[in-house]
């Protein structure tokens, strides 16, 4: 700003030089004196001659949205209206005293005049018109530098805030998705809770039935063969199906009657030495009616079977259940692996029904760490395991030591594989070549897996061809006392955060 | 020529029960077999193509070990003696492409989620099992009580009538 004001000083004295030579020259001009606000140029207004300044401050304006902006400091010269000269169109801008000022007028056809009497007033006025010109342009560049300049740092500021907000949103994200998850657990929690009254009616009230229906046949004729039959029915599981079929071809053989062979095997009376022991003689009439009354003895004994058995499965689910969801973060303990990993197993259930699972568990030392924390490992990899054999294959579940101080976990499917490419990135936060539908305990992915392993001071590796994959999670028995801590402190939220900052890793 | 049978394909042995005693209404008229594979339920089939029993529905599930219920009824589908058969899948887990590939390829005649309500599932198969009488033109006569169907007197009337 330096450089400006020295040339602007320098522009002020010969200004003034020009303004005198003006005066001489015009035969000393009218001086009017203006009291302050006076509008000696208005804008957009046709303009008839240059003003000459010899006492006191005017301001030049232009109007901008509604209101009056300064166009340039109060120093500006002494001559207003230069620039008009050359074009002779409305004046540019308006022109106010500040202060009381004294002036004189010369019109365009007087100054005309003027300048085509004397020559070298002529040039000066040249010169000081490309001065006032210059001075405009040197303004303008710098006005220019300075919207570039601004517009460089509010791209910045931008970008920051754009940035802010995607981490925002994401966080966000994560911190709903951590929230359903903590009341999934707690759901889980409660519906256990809830199941185990009406499983606790159900097996009662079988056993109670079982009872008084066998007090009621005690009172029906052939009750000796029908208790029997109801027993039998109740305490043996059924053969199967291709297997009753076999034994009925060859009773057909032995009675020569199909329909009869047929219901007889469906009531477990299978060779024709027990058929002789249940029917020996009978015939006819008397044989439909006693096939009739054992074969809903049987139906009885069977049903009967069949709600143990269910009400049975439904309370194991709903153990481990509860006590997957009881499971606390943030509690170090010393954990069975086998046992953890049966556990979790179960709670797979009907998923591994067309599963073949092989299990090989070694002798393992108890390892220290947190034994929900590694559930959710566990879980996720099977998981996978699962979908990616779409539900039915071979699945094996290996626990060994390969060293004194280590126990590791080997889950290995045989679905088609990870491809190469993918298997570098298959532990970043949502990277995913499935889109399917997330249950319980799932849906926080591998990266999670990789961030409780290392947190438990362990690794996790896969490995994968087609047909056989293998995820293989090696853990220390002991922690050193930093990840102990790590651990208790440790809960969800961090998890999630952890995962998506890929720290820890 | 013996009854029609109806196949019905479950792993599970206490839910297998539990649909062949709702079938039991239909054994007058039908011969109920219970298998608990795919591949057990194909080779009663085709034992039962070779004495020249039609098989009438096939009740299946899907999720099974081996062949799934999905991959059966197909497999059933392009066999000339097996594709006039009513197919119904019983299921709790058939996914959407699954479903979706039974429809299409399985043409699959009724779809029943477990579990199921017992008046339910003997309706949809006095249904199946009407059409199919009529539509591989046996004699309907054997099949009225069991059947008991609006559709197969309509159809025994069409029939005499077209005789006379």
């Amino acid at each position: 700003m330096t450089d400006l004001a020295n040339n602007l000083a320098e522009d002020d004295r010969l200004e003034q030089e020009l303004i005198d030579a003006l005066d001489r020259a015009a035969g000393r001009l009218t001086r009017l004196e203006l009291p302050a606000g006076t509008r000696l140029l208005t804008e957009d207004e046709p303009i008839d001659g240059i003003w000459l300044i010899f006492d006191g401050r005017v301001e030049l304006t232009r109007r901008r949205d509604g209101h009056e902006v300064s166009l340039d400091d109060d120093a500006s010269g002494r001559i207003i209206g230069m620039l008009s000269f050359a074009t002779r169109r409305a004046a540019f801008f308006t022109c106010t005293a500040v202060t009381p000022v004294v002036a004189a007028k010369l019109t365009w056809e007087r100054l005309d005049e003027v300048l085509r009497a004397e020559r070298s007033l002529s040039d000066a006025f040249l010169i000081q018109l490309v001065r006032t010109l210059g001075g405009r342009v040197r303004h303008i560049v710098e006005l220019q530098a300075n919207v570039q300049r601004l517009n460089a740092e509010l791209t910045v500021e931008r970008d920051r805030a754009t940035q802010a907000l995607h981490e925002l949103a994401a966080t966000q994200t994560r911190l709903v998705e951590s929230e359903r998850m903590a009341t999934l657990g707690q759901l889980v929690a409660g519906i256990a809770h809830e199941l185990n009254n009406p499983i606790t009616a159900i097996r009662r009230s079988v056993d109670y039935v079982t009872e008084d229906v066998s007090a009621f046949i005690a009172e029906v004729p052939d009750n000796d063969a029908l208790l029997a039959m109801v027993t039998s029915a109740v305490t043996t599981s059924p053969l199967s199906t291709e297997e009753l079929r076999r034994r009925r071809e060859v009773l057909t053989r032995e009675l020569g009657d199909e329909a009869l062979s047929a219901k007889v095997v469906e009531i477990g009376i299978t060779t024709p030495d027990e058929y002789h022991r249940w029917f020996g003689r009978t015939s006819g009439a008397k044989r439909t009616a006693l096939l009739e009354r054992l074969t809903r003895a049987h139906q009885l004994g069977t049903f009967l079977r069949n709600l143990q058995g269910a009400a049975e499965r439904v309370s194991r689910i709903v153990g481990t259940l509860r006590s997957y969801a009881r499971v606390q973060h943030g509690v170090v303990s010393d954990i069975d692996l086998n046992r953890t990993l049966e556990d979790t197993l179960l709670l797979f259930g009907s998923a591994l029904r067309a599963v073949e699972v092989t299990r090989e568990y070694g002798q393992l030392p108890q390892v220290e760490g947190d034994a929900g924390q590694l559930n959710q490992v566990w879980t996720n990899i099977l998981s996978n395991a699962i979908e990616a054999m779409g539900g039915a294959g071979r699945l094996t579940v290996q626990t060994d030591a390969p060293d004194p101080a280590h126990v590791r976990v080997r889950i290995t499917d045989s679905g088609p594989g990870i491809k190469p490419e993918n298997l570098g990135r298959i532990f970043e936060l949502n990277f995913t070549t499935k889109h399917g539908p997330s249950s319980f305990g799932l849906g926080m992915g591998l990266v999670i897996c990789r961030q409780v392993v290392s947190r438990h001071e362990g690794r996790i590796d896969v490995d994968s061809v087609p047909g056989r994959t293998t995820f293989a999670v090696t853990l220390p028995v002991k922690l050193s006392g930093d990840a102990k801590r790590t651990i208790e402190q440790s809960n969800l939220l961090s998890s999630l955060r952890e995962g998506s900052t890929g720290n820890a890793g | 020529m013996n009854k029609p049978l109806i196949v019905c394909v479950e792993d599970e042995r206490e839910v297998l029960d539990a649909l062949v005693r709702d079938l039991k209404p239909f054994a007058e008229a039908f011969r109920i077999e219970a298998t608990q594979t795919a591949d057990e339920a194909l080779a009663v089939i085709s034992r039962a193509e070779t004495s020249g029993d039609p098989v009438a529905l096939v009740l299946a599930d899907h999720i099974m070990p081996g062949k799934t219920g999905v991959d059966l009824l197909v497999e059933l589908t392009h066999k000339p003696g097996t594709v006039s058969t009513r197919k119904v899948l019983v299921t709790a887990q058939a996914g959407q492409q699954d479903t979706i590939r039974a429809v299409n390829e399985a043409h699959l005649d009724h779809y029943i989620a477990k579990p199921w309500a017992r008046e339910q599932l003997q309706a949809v198969v006095r249904s199946q099992l009407t059409d199919f009488v009529i539509a591989r033109s046996l004699n309907l006569l054997p099949f009225v009580k069991t059947l008991n169907s609006p559709r197969l007197m309509e159809a025994i009337r069409a029939r005499t009538s077209a005789v006379d």
